[in-house]
């Protein structure tokens, strides 16, 4: 009975201790960008405008970390009205059967500092596939608000045809960089 | 030959005939084109031209709608035959433009003037969500279906008029 209550006593603790962090959105101190080559001769830079997601810390478990993201594949933004129409349709995000895509993570590795590499499911036009993001740890600690926040960047090569997207624009357009920046506020 | 429509009326009717054709093969042509088409960016730029040319000239064709006198009718057409041809004018009127209306406001829905070859500038009337603009795109397109169905049964009736009924009424346009 005693060790009974020092177990429960034990994994309320290592529960409680995980960190929960909603990313901050509302400030909008979160970023979901992508840039993809052009001809091959420049970067075009977009990103996704409505997003939602949290993830989990624990200062003792690293390892342990986790995040959930969502994302609203019709708020797809490259500043060009027509081309973000182009990118919403069948050839590219085919948002009218896809509206969302989703990130789960299933491991994370740290290494020094805080940074690491998260190994998860990313669901992108119906097609789930794992990809690993390097994980740089920005900062953390008190806000001048009376909250705590945590902020990291994440990175990931995309290989577009991997998510059924059958539109290419060339050869040196058929990958994407990810861009995952977010900062979360302690629940 | 006095049964003829005026010259402004057969000037009007074959332009617009010739402009709405142009506009649906361009439109449909110009969304399958591959990106390193030379005509990429040109033939959505033509389009757009095209439609703002059918704008004004629906314009004065629905101008000249209310000024004009009752349509006389033909006693040689049947009173189904009749019916079914005021039908399909009255939609024409309306189909072309709800696709010159949808046009436009996806052409200029981020909100700011559209310059099309450096010269040709036209206001945006409003920003349009991205929800807004890909439901007005659909609009655009389905209609652009219905008015295509239109022109053939048209066709057909002034074909069937002047090759079975062996009458004027082609005649009357050309």
């Amino acid at each position: 009975m005693k060790y009974l209550l020092i177990g429960l006593m034990l994994t309320s603790a290592s529960i409680s201790s995980a960190d929960k962090y909603t990313i901050d959105t509302k400030g909008a101190h979160a970023f979901v960008q992508f840039k993809i080559k052009h001809l091959g001769y420049s970067w075009l830079y977009g990103r996704f405008d409505t997003f939602s997601g949290e993830f989990e810390f624990d200062e003792n478990n690293p390892e342990k970390a986790n995040i959930e993201m969502t994302v609203d594949t019709t708020s797809v933004n490259s500043n060009h009205t027509a081309r973000d129409k182009h990118l919403r349709n069948e050839d590219f995000l085919n948002v009218a059967a896809h509206p969302t895509a989703t990130f789960k993570s299933k491991s994370f590795t740290p290494s020094e500092n805080g940074h690491g590499t998260m190994i998860g499911d990313l669901t992108l036009n119906g097609v789930t596939k794992e990809e690993t993001f390097k994980v740089e740890f920005i900062g953390g600690g008190k806000d001048p608000w009376g909250g705590n926040r945590r902020g990291y960047e994440a990175t990931s090569t995309i290989t577009l045809a991997d998510y059924k997207i059958k539109k290419s624009l060339g050869p040196a357009s058929e990958t994407l960089l990810l861009t995952v920046s977010v900062e979360g506020i302690k629940q | 030959m006095s049964l003829k429509y005026s010259v402004a009326t057969r000037l009007l009717h074959w332009i617009s005939a010739l402009l709405v054709i142009t506009l649906f093969v361009s439109g449909w042509y110009m969304v399958q084109l591959d990106y390193y088409s030379t005509w990429y960016q040109k033939l959505p730029e033509l389009h757009i031209v095209g439609g703002v040319v059918l704008m004004i000239f629906w314009f004065f064709i629905l101008i000249r709608l209310l000024k004009s006198k009752r349509n006389h009718f033909t006693q040689l057409h049947k009173p189904i035959e009749r019916f079914a041809s005021l039908w399909v004018k009255r939609l024409f009127y309306l189909l072309v433009v709800i696709m010159v209306t949808t046009g436009y406001l996806i052409a200029t829905g981020q909100g700011e003037t559209l310059t099309l070859f450096e010269t040709l500038k036209l206001p945006a009337i409003s920003h349009f969500s991205a929800a807004q603009i890909d439901t007005m795109g659909l609009i655009h397109e389905f209609t652009s279906y219905l008015l295509m169905i239109l022109v053939t049964l048209h066709i057909l009736g002034a074909l069937k008029h002047h090759f079975i009924d062996k009458d004027d009424t082609l005649k009357r346009m050309i």
